[in-house]
């Protein structure tokens, strides 16, 4: 009996940057079983991304690498020769799902489309992910993580005012992208393991972070009923007059105080005499100013981790404002296990986090860290049938 | 160019969702479960307004939204609550609006025993039952893993609690807001140059985004490993980890290298990249992104603005230069990107194969040719909104259908009553009725209703 639920499913993974490495590694991870096509000599792009572990630019050292293709096989191939080309299509024919990265032009010069992959295989789900879609003006546009922010994403209103627009963490539009390709993949994949049709998706980064649930879907329908877009705002007040984020004696909480709870978090910061003046409530926008210098005067007395462990137990949403440090040794996270341990043979022992997905026994599994650039070359040609002089011939020839 | 599509069904066909869920993640989980096929039964109660997803308060001040004119989540056609018509507010909300299309919208109140007990049967007839609350809430109600499994043991159980259903934090309560800065992503959204203890501030949140599409994708997995096993499980989907897990970088370079990423703001570490003003044609406020990685784009940059005398200063000839000078080379390109559209630098730019693209506003997405070509955006009618176009769906897919979202288009609070307690449940009419008179259901809320924040 599987332990994983992906266990038996067969990725080809043909992409070379974040979004189609993430999608891929979230069926690694979860069981299936991905093969990662590199280019020979030089491998996947994300094995020469900053940073590196101990700053040391090895193509098996840069975090993305080592977090991107956990779990998965490497095999060197040049897909521009016949002879890579054949080792490919023997490949396509016992797969399940093929998901690719390619610039549109260089999918098709490669020969990666599906109606010619169908043919060898039918079932085949085949997935292109690519800056802005295989088809449509922009589809040979480049991009980076803000281009795709800025067009498909809620950079318009992500900042202050009267600065410019700014990006969100780094390049998570591109890790999303791989969620959310990986959703839709497994979706059409439940249809496919019942009628034995194959598929073929195209996904754009710009139209699939428009398609996202996040605030520009809303911030769209807003616009749509009445003409406003979303400005940059201060993080001055959310609601009425309490601001999101409060400054206190060694940094900021983030606050989440509606009408309901307004009197009792003026209670628990020491203004029983507000809570009970009827003058004061969260929409008494003449005491905004005042309201601030209240806030301020009540809030430096204690440090964000002892405020926000006493609004929590008394009811009122507010959690600190956390630095990766914060982060990495919050105690939470050191309970339930979440960044774990890693031994890679060239960066040496590594941590990174787990998958979100909990079930008992375990689905996640870290089986393989991230392979070595062709690590597994040998290993799949032989089982597809080439003799060691073949595999020899190969090498010889820059095939792998 | 139309490619012909293979005849294939829904790919959820016949599996049945219940939602009891709360803003964005779970909501939006239970509707790209319906768009696959499945039909999604969403609970809410007349008595209580949760999560914010239909309005801020169960009776909105009408003054209040009209005034609101920055745009943003919370807000009504034509910024007013009520409709023209008297149509009903909590059916006008721009926030859960955008995310109640394939949702049987229904109402219950589960606090009262009968309705528990209606509840129940409910449960033993899904597949999947989906909740986002905080981890107490469910097992208040008698709802625990242990019960759910014993009423129904093939129910594939998720439960998606802001921080897990452990851990010292289990049962710390917040929204997007809030979790985003427990796990560092509003320090990493800074603007570089702010000083370390200044945030910025946030209308992107990538917690709901991850979560609402690893939850159906989990839901998927459950349903294959369910066929191997022929029994259900609980699925615990923490909504922080989905933070955690699309920004590594930032926890590994502090784990590896002991080293706190710098907020990188729109700047790059390796390559030249930054937000630059336009001459603003098509808003007041007007911006273009460039991404200039490599010597290759370098010349390309150069050769698109017409090669002028600084391009060629050793300050900028390299790599290394021009990351060490990226504040005077700002300068230069802030002067060219001054004299140009921010689409016609786009053009002029990628012509040459360099990286760059405006920063869209509302209005420029629903103009952007990419997006009218691809037909992204779904035009529907809901009854108490009038028509708008909503946003669409992830990917193209050529066989697969997706249910459409017009043809059931955001669902009203209570909606899908008569479907869910005659047609599912098999109540009479007599027994539908009376549960309207005891105000077990309705379809809007009932007085002296209370609000989660």
């Amino acid at each position: 009996m599987a332990k994983q639920p992906l266990e038996g499913i067969k990725v080809l993974d043909l992409t070379n940057h974040i979004a189609g490495s993430y999608c891929t590694k979230l069926f690694a991870d979860y069981g299936a079983s991905v093969l990662k096509i590199e280019k020979p000599g030089r491998g996947c792009l994300t094995r020469s991304m900053y940073p590196y572990a101990g700053d040391d630019p090895d193509p098996d050292k840069s975090l993305y690498h080592l977090y991107l293709n956990t779990n998965k096989k490497s095999l060197t191939l040049n897909l521009k020769s016949e002879s890579g080309q054949k080792v490919l299509l023997d490949l396509v024919k016992e797969t399940d799902i093929l998901v690719e990265s390619f610039a549109p032009k260089v999918r098709a010069a490669l020969g990666l489309d599906y109606d010619t992959l169908e043919q060898i295989n039918p079932r085949l789900v085949m997935a292109s992910i690519s800056n802005f879609g295989q088809t449509g003006p922009y589809r040979d546009y480049k991009a980076s993580d803000l281009i795709e922010f800025a067009m498909g994403g809620a950079m318009s209103s992500t900042g202050m005012p009267g600065r410019p627009p700014t990006n969100k963490g780094r390049d998570a539009s591109l890790f999303e992208t791989g969620v959310q390709a990986w959703h839709i993949i497994v979706g059409v994949f439940m249809g496919t393991r019942k009628d034995g049709i194959g598929d073929y998706l195209d996904f754009s980064i710009m139209d699939t972070e428009l398609a996202g649930c996040e605030r520009r879907t809303v911030q769209l329908l807003t616009y749509q009923f009445t003409g406003d877009s979303t400005q940059r705002r201060d993080p001055k007040p959310v609601i009425g007059i309490m601001p999101r984020a409060l400054r206190c004696k060694d940094g900021y909480l983030n606050m989440g105080v509606g009408p309901t709870k307004f009197d009792k978090f003026l209670k628990l910061i020491g203004r029983e005499d507000l809570a009970n003046d009827p003058a004061w409530n969260l929409f008494a926008f003449d005491k905004a100013e005042e309201a601030m210098k209240v806030y301020e005067d009540a809030m430096m007395k204690k440090g964000k981790l002892e405020w926000t462990k006493y609004f929590q137990d008394n009811g009122i949403i507010c959690i600190s404002v956390n630095t990766a440090e914060d982060v990495c040794k919050d105690e939470h996270w050191e309970e339930r296990g979440f960044f774990v341990k890693q031994d890679h043979p060239v960066a040496g022992e590594i941590r990174m986090p787990r998958g979100n997905v909990h079930v008992d026994p375990d689905w996640w599994q870290m089986k393989a860290p991230a392979p070595r650039l062709g690590e597994h070359t040998k290993e799949v040609l032989t089982s597809l049938g080439y003799g060691k002089e073949d595999i020899v011939t190969l090498k010889t020839q820059g095939v792998i | 160019m139309k490619v012909k599509s293979k005849k294939k069904d829904y790919p959820l066909k016949g599996i049945r969702v219940l939602g009891f869920t709360q803003s964005w993640t779970g909501p939006y989980a239970g509707m790209l479960l319906g768009d696959l096929g499945a039909e999604h039964l969403r609970v809410e109660q007349i008595q209580y307004a949760g999560g914010m997803t239909r309005g801020i308060m169960p009776f909105p001040m009408e003054d209040y939204f009209a005034n609101i004119k920055d745009g943003g989540i919370f807000q009504y056609p034509d910024r007013k609550c009520t409709g023209p018509n008297g149509e009903y507010h909590m059916n006008r909300f721009s926030f859960g609006n955008a995310h109640l299309q394939n949702t049987y919208g229904f109402t219950l109140d589960f606090q009262r025993p009968k309705g528990m007990e209606l509840f129940k049967e409910l449960i033993k007839k899904s597949d999947i039952f989906l909740e986002n609350n905080t981890p107490t809430t469910a097992p208040k109600l008698g709802l625990t893993w242990e019960f759910l499994h014993e009423i129904n043991p093939k129910l594939i159980v998720i439960r998606s609690p802001a921080f897990g259903l452990s851990g010292p934090h289990y049962n710390w309560k917040g929204f997007g807001s809030n979790i985003e800065a427990g796990v560092g992503h509003t320090h990493a959204l800074r603007y570089s140059d702010d000083p370390e203890d200044t945030i910025s501030t946030l209308e992107t949140y990538t917690m709901d985004n991850v979560g609402a599409h690893t939850l159906p994708t989990a839901a998927m997995m459950g349903l294959m490993q369910r066929e191997k096993t022929g029994e259900g499980m609980l699925i615990e989907i923490p909504q922080a980890e989905g933070v955690l897990d699309v920004l590594p970088i930032y926890w590994m370079d502090y784990l590896i290298n002991g080293r706190i990423q710098p907020a990188w703001s729109n700047r790059h570490p390796s390559a030249v990249q930054g937000c630059y003003p336009t001459r603003g044609d098509n808003s007041a406020e007007d911006w273009a992104v460039i991404t200039i990685y490599n010597d290759e784009d370098w010349n390309g940059f150069c050769a698109a603005i017409g090669n002028p005398a600084w391009c060629k200063d050793p300050k900028f000839s390299d790599a290394v230069s021009r990351l060490k000078n990226q504040d005077e080379l700002d300068e230069h390109i802030s002067a060219w990107t001054k004299q140009h559209d921010c689409y016609a630098i786009m053009h002029m730019l990628q012509a040459h194969g360099v990286p760059a693209g405006p920063v869209l506003t509302e209005k420029m997405v629903y103009e952007d040719r990419n997006m009218l070509e691809h037909d992204f955006f779904i035009e529907e009618t809901q009854k108490w909104c009038g028509t708008h176009k909503y946003t669409g769906y992830t990917g193209k897919i050529r066989n697969t259908p997706r249910k459409n979202r017009a043809d059931m288009p955001p669902t009203g609070l209570g909606e899908y009553n008569e479907y869910v307690f005659k047609k599912i449940l098999g109540l009479s009419d007599a027994e539908y009725q009376e549960l309207v008179d005891e105000e077990y259901i309705g379809t809007e809320m009932a007085s002296g209703a209370k609000a989660s924040i």
